[in-house]
């Protein structure tokens, strides 16, 4: 029918009408807020700004709304690497009042461009003292909510099944028996591809590390863009018909393992190296310039918070920094926690990122 | 509805320039109730402007358009109530006869019932009784252009303009439909500018004809009197009476490439007064020979044209061009000798300073 | 007195230009506030940083070696996918738009399936099909060039269909059968009598799939793989990892600079080739399959497209299933990440798409409509050169959204969009934030229709009573109907299936499906990704109906 355009027309300018109504409101509202002054956090609104990957179970932050009477909004944006660039990007008109889900790599950045509003955060004392030491330089603008290491994996069945051993350090990926078997991510990208990078830059310097990669690549390494196209498609024990035994991944790999394959798996089929590893952190602060600063810090403090930290493990597959936080069963068992991970000064980090990235860049891709 | 002695269109000094090359210069015309006028001039000379700026699709720089006295160059071409017929009737394909005949009632916002019934009505009009729901792609092009008449009638217009309605269909269909659209339009007692370059199609249809040379309107005139008549050359050229020869006055009589013939003007009221040894222009118009035994020319038949009702031939008569003779035998053959009569007042006489 | 003032402002040329700007203004404050402003923000950053006009970085970039290896693949793999795409795409749009094929309308669904997948989907199924250890991973085409041609042509290859294909459809077969009954064998009648008529679609299609492949980011990046990569993912690559938006701007600019070139010869090449060929909108262009040959030439092609559009899906699919059905009963079930249950999204995805189809037909409509009127305005006129000079330009701008990449988008998004309205997470943005993606696309598709339009046919309407909103409904809607419907079809795929643009709009509301996908997948665990794939056939299954319905829509007849 020729009328059938009529209503769609209707509908169009309506929602043109609306968009512009519901837009001033918008506006209005937040002048309005970001005007009144803070006396009490209580029925307020906190907006939290971090990356795709956060989860949390929805009674978690129930029970911070209810103890607290603050509600909590939370804007995932991008990845860690596009986040931090965005809220750098609107500094001095914040999307959100809190940010979560920076990690080491990017922290001197953020830091260098004054992301963060200076706290004196609670609850401190109960973090591991080892991060606390690390970042104490920080402490006013950040806290170190988990960490993760990035390690090497490798498909326990595929190498029991190929009578190969695995590999036990991280210079066997470069010898000739495991030659076309590992996967990794590009540094340009991807953050465990960084931080296998930075990883071994701090134990045997630049140049070796350099070197270490040539020989690397030379022994047919695939690059990957992303940690799912590696894990996912490239990794025998991925989701797809993978082709590759040995992935950059991460330690809690065998318990993710195991909690997704629904019961089906008792025991996990990955393995991890734990030889050079890179520890991460991620953290979280009070954005300059958020509207609700108060309500901020009682979000962030929620985040090392005990009942968070122990619903953390499961939700993102990371560990709790808190050290009186219990951890699943199943990471008891199953997660691995390297003895001496590397943990290269995050300032060193931000001082030579894009050159070092730039070197890898050439040897590996170029 | 206004008085029937008011509907009258009148255009003063209109003119037009479209990108800065002037289309019309100062036009001036008038509609009377019911009338029928033919607009006829070459290609280019601005006719189906005048159609335009009457309808409202085109806007002049200078000069006025009025119905029943006042102006109406403020209303745009949708509130104007005329009606418009294109060349290659511009139908709608994507509707059937009927939704193209009902449109501008649909746009007068007429109810199902009135529509269908006005629908009818204008089909059985144009002789098409029965088409509604034929798609346009299927008729003829007679019938998309009575289907395009049936449209502009249907609403009832104040005026229809036609712009060469009846350019590309061929000669008996033309003929068919010339005379259908003049009974039906003055059946119905609607006016109507017609826009054409064929001046028999103008003579059948118009009360009056004006005619337009390169945006002017040169004479305007019931087509009897045009046809006695033409103001000029270009005027006769227009109106079909043939080529102009070089001629000279001795006193009552012509000295024409055709032999000497009398004058016409002497008798007639076009006023010319000529002293002997004028320098003239003269055009025989078609009728003015005629084979007959008694005939004062003597001819040499070229070729012979059967034309329905008559037949013609072309004749030479010693070396001057080629003309037309009316002759009611069909068994001459090229290269007969032939007598031929001259009808005197079928001779049109110019001064030689009117050509150019 | 009243006369003469009434003579002084020629009302209806005034009237008809008043209209116009009126009209012009939706489409140039719609671009210019969700386009031209956010880019020009996001610029302003780069390059003039504190004030200060700052072009070391254009420099640096231009005089780069990498970025001449960056431009020439980004060029030469656009244009080997434009001509593939449009070598498969224009015998499929033939063979759908004039013959009478059963499951026709099917196959035309089918067609604009992968042109609403997430990248990221299409590209997870390309590196499934024919990554190592995939059916076809024996080629090794993953990473490489071919790979990333192939998935172009899969995703682009319902631009053709559609573009070329509307026009196809309306083009009077009895040209060809004129041709024919002259004695031209068919591919002979094919090229003398429908190719000049669809010269102008096709430059259309081949622009678009152009641009779409220049600046194609997820396909490249995925089945690229490190090694091989364009401008806009080496945008993306500085913005979101290095936050150089200094040498980000200037790579900006460079893509600019080709999509515009790139428009600018398009343009050129559809005027030389600018046929207006009157067309018919007829019922039904269509005829049967008539002899052997024909059955089965017809019949091998189109089961060659069919596997060619299938392969894809069908790992899609088989992934999704990979656990039974399991990833599809626990769609009701909220999943954490996505702050929503995966079926949620179904729902959020198409109450967007809705908001974003209609801005953006209503948008691209006006500015088809005001483009085409400049240029009938010098039809008519002869010498109105600088006011179509305008309209050409003004189609230039609000085509430049094609070509310039939804990372810088996004970021001006995040800079730009909070004054004075403050729209930045707001709901609105996301389908705006569509819209804008998808306005250049309408115009695109509709422009020709409304070109073809027999300016007369406006003639009558109006001297029948038709006020100007009247003629447009009674005169060009119907001929540019299907176009309107192949448009409003596209922008509905675009905005269902964008990725690029919305994942920059953080919102805290439930996600679109592209999103949710993208989420799931990011997370280990073979269920999220199960959940991820299974969405990803929903998305199939939601483009596929609404493609048939909207064509149904476009092939719906008028009830006079």
């Amino acid at each position: 029918m020729n009328t059938a355009a009529k209503p769609t027309t209707r509908i169009g300018i309506g929602a043109l009408v609306v968009a512009l109504l519901f837009g001033e409101a918008a506006c209005g509202s937040s002048a309005h807020s970001g005007a009144a002054p803070v006396t009490s956090t209580r029925g307020t609104t906190v907006t939290l700004l971090t990356h795709d990957a956060f989860a949390v179970s929805k009674s978690v932050l129930a029970a911070f709304t209810a103890d607290t009477g603050i509600k909590v909004k939370v804007l995932r944006q991008g990845d860690a690497g596009l986040m931090v660039n965005t809220a750098i990007t609107s500094r001095d008109d914040p999307q959100a009042d809190a940010i979560y889900g920076v990690d080491n790599t990017f922290l001197s950045r953020a830091l260098d461009h004054k992301l963060f509003d200076a706290r004196s955060f609670r609850g401190l004392d109960a973090l591991q003292p080892e991060a606390r030491a690390a970042f104490s330089a920080a402490a006013r603008y950040v806290v170190p909510v988990d960490f993760g290491d990035v390690c090497f994996n490798y498909d326990i069945a595929w190498f029991a099944k190929h009578k190969i051993s695995p590999p036990s350090t991280i210079g066997d990926l470069t010898k000739p028996a495991l030659r076309g078997l590992t996967v990794v991510e590009n540094a340009a990208t991807s953050s465990p591809g960084l931080a296998m990078v930075l990883s071994t830059i701090a134990r045997d310097g630049v140049d070796k590390a350099m070197e270490y990669w040539r020989a690397l690549v030379g022994n047919g390494v695939k690059i990957d863009d992303d940690w799912t196209s590696a894990y996912e498609t490239d990794f025998t024990d991925g989701g797809g018909n993978g082709t590759r035994p040995i992935v950059l991944s991460y330690a809690s790999s065998p318990p993710a393992d195991i909690v997704y394959s629904e019961g089906k798996k008792t025991t996990s089929d990955v393995g991890v190296l734990t030889d050079g590893c890179f520890r991460q952190y991620e953290f979280a602060g009070v954005l300059h310039g958020a509207s609700h600063p108060d309500a901020a810090q009682q979000l962030v403090e929620f985040l090392i918070s005990r009942r968070f930290q122990e619903d953390m493990p499961l939700q993102m597959f990371v560990f709790p920094t808190r050290t009186d936080a219990a951890l699943p069963e199943v990471f008891r068992r199953w997660a691995k926690v390297p003895a001496a991970p590397l943990l290269p000064d995050y300032r060193t980090i931000g001082a030579h990122r894009d050159e070092w990235i730039k070197r890898w860049t050439s040897i590996a891709l170029g | 509805m206004p008085a029937v002695g008011t509907d009258v269109l009148e255009l003063c000094g209109v003119s037009v320039a479209l990108g800065g090359t002037p289309v019309l210069r100062g036009v001036d015309l008038e509609v009377g109730p019911s009338e029928i006028v033919g607009l006829l001039g070459a290609s280019g000379s601005g006719k189906s402007t005048i159609l335009r700026v009457v309808a409202g699709l085109e806007q002049q720089q200078r000069g006025e358009v009025r119905w029943s006295g006042s102006a109406i160059d403020h209303l745009p071409a949708h509130r104007r109530e005329f009606g418009m017929v294109f060349q290659d009737h511009v139908l709608f394909a994507h509707r059937d006869v009927a939704g193209n005949v009902e449109l501008g009632l649909r746009l007068q916002g007429r109810d199902r019932a009135m529509r269908r019934a006005r629908v009818a009505e204008m089909l059985a009009l144009v002789g098409l009784a029965g088409y509604e729901c034929r798609r346009i792609a299927t008729l003829s092009g007679g019938e998309q252009q009575r289907v395009a008449l049936a449209r502009a009638l249907a609403p009832s217009p104040k005026l229809l303009l036609f712009d060469e309605p009846f350019g590309a269909l061929d000669r008996p269909l033309r003929d068919r439909l010339v005379a259908d659209v003049g009974a039906i339009l003055h059946a119905a007692a609607i006016p109507a500018i017609v826009v054409t370059h064929d001046h028999d199609e103008a003579f059948a249809l118009s009360d009056r004809v004006a005619v337009l040379v390169d945006g002017r309107i040169v004479q305007c005139a019931a087509p009897s009197q045009l046809w006695r008549h033409p103001a000029d050359e270009q005027v006769a050229s227009l109106i079909g009476i043939g080529t102009a020869v070089d001629a000279q006055r001795d006193g009552d009589v012509l000295d024409t490439p055709w032999g000497r013939v009398p004058d016409p003007g002497s008798d007639t009221d076009s006023g010319s007064v000529a002293r002997r040894g004028d320098h003239v222009r003269v055009v025989l118009r078609p009728d003015a020979l005629s084979v007959a035994d008694d005939g004062a020319i003597t001819a040499i038949v070229r070729r012979l044209a059967p034309r329905g009702d008559r037949t013609m031939v072309e004749v030479a008569i010693g070396g001057a061009p080629l003309v037309w003779a009316e002759t009611d035998r069909d068994d001459h053959r090229a290269g007969d000798a032939v007598r031929l009569r001259l009808r005197r007042d079928a001779l049109v006489v110019f001064p030689e300073t009117s050509s150019g | 007195m009243d006369l003469h003032r009434a003579r002084l402002s020629t009302p209806v040329a005034s009237r008809r230009a008043a209209a116009m700007v009126a009209a012009a203004c939706v489409p140039i404050v719609f671009i210019g506030w969700f386009f031209v402003w956010p880019l020009v923000a996001i610029l302003g950053r780069g390059l003039i940083p504190g004030g200060h006009v700052h072009l070391g970085p254009v420099l640096d970039v231009v005089s780069d070696g990498r970025l001449r290896h960056l431009a020439i693949f980004t060029l030469t793999q656009a244009a080997l996918s434009t001509v593939v795409t449009i070598a498969v795409g224009i015998p499929l749009a033939g063979v759908l738009a004039r013959r009478r094929l059963v499951g026709a309308r099917v196959m035309r669904g089918l067609v604009l399936v992968p042109f609403v997948l997430p990248t990221v989907v299409v590209a997870t199924a390309f590196a499934a099909l024919l990554g190592e250890g995939g059916p076809l991973g024996s080629w090794h085409l993953v990473p490489g060039p071919a790979a990333i041609i192939g998935a172009h042509a899969w995703f682009n290859l319902a631009v053709v269909v559609r573009v070329v294909g509307a026009r196809w459809a309306n083009i009077d077969p009895r040209l060809v059968e004129v041709a024919r009954v002259a004695g031209a064998k068919p591919m002979r009648a094919f090229r003398e009598a429908t190719l000049p008529l669809l010269a102008e679609s096709v430059m259309a299609a081949s622009a678009i799939v152009f641009l779409f492949c220049v600046t194609s980011f997820g396909v490249v990046l995925v089945l690229g793989g490190p090694r091989y990569g364009t401008l806009e993912t080496e945008i993306y690559r500085l913005t979101t990892q290095e936050l150089a938006f200094d040498r980000a701007s200037a790579l900006v600019l460079v893509q600019m600079l080709v999509v515009l070139v790139t428009l600018w010869v398009a343009s050129r090449a559809a005027r030389g080739a600018g046929e207006q060929g009157r067309l018919v909108a007829s019922r039904d262009a269509t005829r049967p399959l008539r002899g052997v040959r024909e059955r089965l030439g017809v019949a091998a092609f189109l089961g060659a497209v069919l596997v060619f559009l299938l392969a894809p899906i069908v790992v899609v699919v088989a992934r999704s299933l990979s656990g039974g059905l399991d990833a599809y009963r626990s769609m009701g079930t909220e999943v954490p990440v996505l702050a929503a249950s995966p079926a949620s999204t179904i729902g959020t995805s198409l109450r967007s798409a809705l908001v974003a189809t209609a801005l953006a037909v209503i948008v691209g409509g006006l500015a088809a409509a005001v483009v085409a009127g400049m240029g009938a305005v010098r039809g008519v006129r002869g010498a109105g050169a600088r006011r179509s000079r305008l309209g050409g330009a003004l189609e230039l701008v609000l085509l430049l959204p094609l070509g310039v990449s939804a990372v810088t988008i996004g970021f001006g998004f995040v800079i730009a969009l909070n004054r004075p309205v403050h729209l930045r997470s707001s709901w609105w943005l996301v389908p705006i934030a569509q819209a804008t993606v998808a306005v250049p696309f309408v115009m695109r598709t509709v422009l020709p229709a409304l070109r073809s339009v027999d300016a007369r046919q406006r003639d009558v309407a109006a001297v029948l009573g038709a006020r100007p909103a009247r003629v447009w409904r009674e005169v060009d809607f119907p001929v540019v109907r299907r176009a309107l419907a192949a448009a409003a079809t596209f922008a509905c795929a675009i905005s269902l299936g964008e990725f690029g643009a919305t994942a920059f709009v953080a919102r805290a509301d439930a996600p679109t499906m592209p999103i949710a996908i993208r989420r799931l997948l990011a997370r280990p665990g073979a269920t999220d990704h199960r959940t991820a794939f299974a969405l990803a056939a929903l998305l199939v299954v939601v483009t596929g109906v609404m493609a048939v319905a909207a064509d149904r829509l476009g092939d719906a007849r008028g009830g006079y």
